[in-house]
């Protein structure tokens, strides 16, 4: 399966350094990349995939000033630097370790990228968890196509399905449709306390017990720091503005 | 910032010390405005000099400059401390800088120096006052272990102001606070503690089938539950109870203070820090013995916090609080912890105002008349040197057995805010079924099987929740907020001894005497059964009645 997203621009005004007014636009772009940049990472490294990691690595380093004002930890920007500079070995390394990691091995999977088999602790049955998530992306406008075969609950499903969202809230910025970026918000702070919020976690405490100091321990940790401080950040902005009637149209 | 204003500012920034420490003081240039004994460079190097691990830069106007952090920090930079003119700074512009630096939002710590050691008319020794409390920030923070991604929110800057929808086109300032952390491996929520979510003035803890879970949007940061909780699993990243032991013992023995002049701890809850302010603009300074140090809440001071103050010397403990206008309700927890703690001075034969409540809300005028009254309280001679401890019910026994070491015969102390309490338990009715120990959170009750089995108690580990209480099945166990000193130096006591009786297959214990004999009473309620089944299952234990007594071979457990 593969989320249909239209081709979103990606080019963002961003304010002078110094400047601390960032349109909510850039930000939702910013985010939007951030979460393409961990779904890419998470697939298997292809020739592709490393060339669509290392462009978006080095549009979020260019970042600085939506940077500076998130307290996006130390591990996410340890993640783009390390897609901005990878080396044809390292990609081999990647595709190795992408195998033993995630994909069947003598002995199993270590590290199953599947929301359904951490919420199976939880009694949850994978029929039920996958249908949940395919519920929204369909309440979304997302069908699974058959050009790339992915489950709905892989973690790089999920993380471009709040790709998709951030880039939807930010054309709603820009097209000043408050209530509708406002709206998209509270969707993409949802969809993660119902779903890629509940395992991330337990998947990354597997990826560095299976892969101890490795690249994919790295991509884990920054995976967990950005989606935890993105969920509190979605919720608090889609919290903030006031019940007064909107009035961006009607004064247009 | 606000006096000085047409003295020359510091010429420029001037650096101090090696460049590999991860911690980076900063001092405001301004600070040698003000009419007192600050010297910002001799702060500097004192500071330098203390602690390998730091570098100190003074900046010319840096409570103005906020930029300056970012401008100054290195790579190595991992902890904060602002030495500032005032409490009152630019607090999220300050994160943002120490953000842009890679700084985690929570290993700052400000320090209002020129509020806090410049009051125009105070006779004390400012300048060591302003190195104790710099030296306090800086082993507060190097004391902090670094943060998760789950320990930090954002949260809208003036959250309490209403955002118009239009201002929302542009993302409005952020900054950062903490969310309590519970380490779940030592936390007791398991056994049905609560005592975190009690304290939780707005709802954000509940106790989910034995896992405490944070609604993370309701956590105010203000530490109440890392306060309540008796075994140490809340904590309130970047104020930890670790940090707050090191601040306190940095204060209690600096030696940047004359060591004969006697050191008083006053607590300032965060949201009056800036009536300490009004003081140093006033014409009534604090007495110099003060030493201030910034809380989140009145409420996040326990008694044990105050013990432990008192038991290593301080001459005196003070909190500073909002009273009445605390927003989460902690005017009653606070002067009723104060009360206690005034209550066990007494008991003792010690000055009852080396434990006080300042009221912020009453005004400067009569928090500056409060805090000017000398001290009637003095360092102990025999103050303890060592073992500093905020952790859990021990924390409190141990400060009361060392305030008391040379008390002979001190009554019990009944008060509803006594941190400890006392296990009674009816032993005529109680069967040895350990349900009250398993329950206890911190290990107070212990039940042992050998010989006999036999119910300690541990009053120096008791809370007084009353979790005993609710989970005896016989209801003969009673708990009270007691403060028995008699009882705490006698250590642990027992307080409930039977036979055990032994499986006669495999020989470990069956249950206490007791016991079995509710049982055989709970057994023939109904009509009496064979006297075969009953000495099986009286005389066995639950495993090998179900391996050694397969259907209808039920050995005789008397045969021999």
């Amino acid at each position: 399966m593969e989320l249909n997203s239209a081709h979103l621009p990606r080019e963002a005004a961003i304010s002078p350094a110094g400047v601390p007014a960032i349109p909510l636009a850039d930000l939702a772009w910013f985010r939007e990349r951030s979460y393409r940049l961990l779904s890419q990472s998470f697939l298997y490294p292809d020739d592709d995939v490393v060339q669509t990691a290392r462009g978006l690595a080095a549009e979020l380093g260019e970042e600085h000033t939506i940077e500076d004002e998130l307290a996006i930890s130390a591990e996410f920007r340890h993640l783009c630097s390390t897609w901005r500079d990878i080396d044809e070995p390292t990609v081999k390394l990647l595709q190795t370790r992408y195998v033993s990691l995630f994909a069947a091995t003598a002995g199993g999977v270590p590290c199953p990228p599947y929301e359904a088999m951490y919420m199976a602790a939880r009694g949850l049955s994978d029929a039920v968890v996958l249908a949940s998530v395919e519920r929204d992306y369909a309440t979304a406008g997302l069908y699974g196509t058959s050009t790339k075969k992915q489950s709905p609950d892989h973690i790089s499903m999920e993380t471009e399905f709040l790709a998709i969202l951030c880039g939807r809230e930010a054309q709603a910025w820009e097209l000043e449709k408050t209530q509708q970026g406002i709206d998209l918000l509270e969707k993409e702070s949802k969809f993660i306390e119902t779903h890629l919020g509940l395992w991330l976690r337990a998947f990354g405490h597997d990826v560095r017990r299976a892969d101890p100091g490795g690249v994919y321990a790295d991509i884990a940790a920054a995976a967990l720091a950005f989606v935890t401080h993105d969920r509190d950040l979605a919720e608090e902005l889609a919290a903030s503005p006031s019940d007064e009637p909107e009035e961006t149209h009607e004064q247009g | 910032m606000s006096k000085g204003d047409s003295a020359p500012a510091a010429a420029e920034t001037q650096a101090v010390a090696g460049d590999a420490s991860e911690t980076l003081v900063l001092l405001c240039g301004s600070l040698v405005r003000r009419d007192a004994d600050l010297d910002p460079s001799e702060l500097a190097h004192w500071i330098v000099d203390s602690n390998a691990r730091t570098r100190a830069v003074i900046v010319p106007d840096l409570c103005s400059n906020p930029g300056a952090v970012s401008d100054t920090a290195e790579s190595a930079t991992r902890m904060l401390v602002l030495g500032l003119c005032s409490s009152e700074y630019r607090e999220p512009e300050f994160q943002r800088s120490a953000r842009k630096a890679g700084i985690d939002p929570l290993a700052i710590a400000v320090v209002a120096l020129g509020s806090y050691c410049a009051a125009p008319e105070q006779d004390g020794d400012a300048s060591g006052m302003a190195k104790t409390l710099l030296a306090a920030a800086v082993a507060g923070v190097q004391a902090y272990p670094g943060s998760q991604p789950e320990d930090i929110r954002p949260y809208v800057v003036g959250d309490d102001q209403r955002i118009s929808r239009r201002a929302l086109f542009t993302m409005p300032p952020l900054a950062y606070r903490p969310v309590v952390s519970i380490d779940r491996k030592v936390c007791a929520a398991s056994t049905g503690c609560d005592q975190c979510v009690q304290a939780c003035p707005e709802g954000a803890l509940t106790n989910v089938d034995g896992a405490i879970q944070i609604a993370r949007r309701s956590c105010v940061s203000c530490g109440l539950c890392q306060s309540a909780c008796p075994t140490s699993a809340a904590q309130l990243p970047g104020q930890t109870v670790s940090q707050l032991e090191a601040a306190v013992g940095e204060l209690l023995s600096s030696s940047a203070l004359d060591p004969d002049v006697p050191r008083a701890i006053l607590f300032v809850c965060r949201k009056s820090a800036s009536a300490l302010d009004s003081l140093s603009r006033s014409s009534s300074p604090t007495a110099p013995q003060w030493l201030p140090l910034s809380v989140p809440c009145s409420g996040f001071v326990s008694p044990a916090v105050i013990l432990q103050s008192l038991a290593h010397g301080a001459a005196a403990v003070g909190i500073v609080g909002c009273g009445s206008y605390c927003r989460y309700n902690q005017q009653e927890q606070t002067q009723g912890k104060i009360d206690y703690c005034q209550k066990v001075l007494a008991a003792l034969s010690l000055p009852t105002s080396a434990v006080a409540f300042f009221d912020a809300a009453l005004g400067a005028s009569s928090l500056a008349d409060s805090l000017s009254s000398p001290l009637e309280g003095s360092q102990r001679a025999d103050a303890l040197t060592s073992g500093l401890s905020f952790s859990g019910p021990s924390a409190a026994a141990s400060a009361l057995t060392a305030l008391a070491a040379n008390d002979e015969a001190i009554p019990a102390l009944d008060h509803p805010f006594s941190p400890l309490g006392l296990v009674k338990i009816d032993a005529d009715g109680c069967t040895g079924c350990g349900s009250c120990a398993q329950a206890c959170p911190t290990d107070a009750l212990d039940l042992a099987e050998g010989d006999t089995v036999t119910l300690t108690f541990n009053p120096a580990l008791c809370i007084g929740c009353a979790q005993c209480v609710s989970v005896c099945p016989e209801k003969v166990v009673e708990v009270s907020r007691d403060t028995d000193l008699a009882r705490l130096r006698d250590g642990p006591e027992r307080l409930y001894e039977d036979e055990a009786i032994r499986c006669q297959s495999c020989d470990s214990v069956v249950a206490s005497a007791a016991m079995l004999k509710r049982i055989e009473a709970a057994l023939t309620e109904d009509g009496r059964p064979s006297d075969k089944t009953m000495k099986t299952i009286t005389r066995l234990c639950t495993d090998c009645r179900g391996t050694a007594v397969p259907f209808g071979r039920a050995p005789a457990p008397d045969s021999d």
